[in-house]
């Protein structure tokens, strides 16, 4: 029971943090897991793409899976706690902006275009921009390297991942392609890749 | 219970986020059930921006608390995240049976690289719009430089951040200094 109830506490304090949408949760999800023990990066990497490729918001779905993967980890061969963590990591993502939704109703119209709030805002957005910058860069290194226990980072680099990287990134850039259609070529490469 | 209805529908749609969801929402909420007009959907969603938590169920609720109060907003919230929540479970329980599967285990060696790189672009496209100002080029810097180099935790930097806007706002509008 305790690791159902430090979930909740901990995705609760998530939702509170994030300003400015979902992209800004996965950097403070990635960190509090792996601060925790719960998840390696690799883990997280596994589920951030089933996030992303199967229905509804990136961050909830990233809140749901972790909740699930940590109680499945705790309590091994218990299929209900598990599913209990998916529920409570849902549930608690999105209680924080529950309580202000109905709050912040009641004072938008007055507020919305308060100097304090836009000051607020021009701050918070590149420093937004600067946690993803931050995330990708541990992303990338994890997904190349692996997780490696030497941490002999050179040594275990592996080439496929690279190239998927690479290509990825160039395609997000340059393309505007869907997420979803990425990671289906991503898993596809991976596919084709393991059967030559 | 339409609301809950309607927001389950564009969740089980929904892939990839927020900022897929305008057009859903336009033609779910707008057109089919008349519920509100469109100038008002950029409204709610610059709201649902400033509001802590995830765009996309962030809007749904002032939807819902616009139309019936709470109950309202508790039916758009459980209506958004309910056909995904019941996909990854199916999703993660069947994972844990196939885990050692040859096939799951390269696909998955293909997703890890894919996603890493999604957010790498993801990050190259966001950069590019902060640094258009000097304020948002220097903070970005700034984030980086704390959060990869020296390791502040992010829950303390976006707490900073707050704090930091505050203060920007007290010296440059009310000249307190």
């Amino acid at each position: 029971m305790g690791t159902l109830l430090k979930i909740i506490s901990v995705f609760f304090k998530i939702g509170i943090l994030t300003v400015g949408g979902g992209l800004a949760m996965i950097p403070v999800i990635q960190q509090e897991m792996e601060r925790l023990g719960w998840l390696n990066s690799q883990q997280f990497l596994d589920i951030l793409g089933v996030a992303q490729i199967t229905p509804g918001a990136i961050s909830v779905n990233t809140a749901t899976f972790s909740g699930y993967t940590v109680m499945a980890d705790a309590y091994p061969g218990q299929l209900w706690m598990a599913c209990l963590g998916a529920l409570a990591g849902t549930i608690s993502v999105c209680m924080p902006s529950f309580f202000c939704v109905n709050i912040a109703s009641q004072v938008w119209s007055r507020y919305r275009e308060h100097d304090c709030m836009l000051s607020i805002f021009n701050i918070m957005r590149p420093l937004v921009t600067g946690l993803i910058i931050t995330a990708s860069a541990f992303l990338v290194v994890s997904s190349v390297c692996g997780d490696s226990e030497a941490r002999n980072y050179l040594s275990s680099i592996d080439c496929f991942s690279v190239g998927v990287v690479i290509c990825a990134f160039l395609l997000t850039v340059y393309t505007r392609m869907k997420p979803f259609y990425l990671l289906g070529l991503g898993i596809i490469a991976g596919i084709g890749y393991g059967l030559l | 219970m339409q609301i809950f209805v309607s927001f389950a529908k564009i969740g089980a749609v929904l892939f990839g986020g927020g900022y897929a969801m305008l057009p859903l929402l336009e033609r779910e909420v707008v057109e089919r059930r008349g519920w509100c007009k469109l100038e008002d959907m950029s409204d709610y969603y610059a709201m649902a921006q400033l509001i802590p938590g995830v765009i996309a169920v962030n809007t749904s609720m002032l939807m819902g608390h616009q139309l019936r109060g709470v109950f309202g907003t508790l039916a758009a919230m459980l209506g958004i995240v309910l056909v995904p929540f019941f996909v990854l479970l199916a999703y993660a329980i069947a994972f844990d049976y196939m885990s050692e599967l040859a096939v799951l285990k390269d696909a998955m060696s293909g997703l890890r690289p894919a996603v890493a790189g999604l957010m790498a672009g993801v990050a190259f496209t966001m950069f590019n719009r902060s640094r258009k100002t000097p304020l948002g080029l220097i903070v970005a810097l700034v984030t980086v430089f704390l959060a990869l180099v020296i390791g502040v935790p992010a829950v303390c930097l976006i707490v900073g951040g707050v704090v930091a806007g505050i203060a920007w706002f007290f010296v440059k509008y009310l000249r307190i200094f």
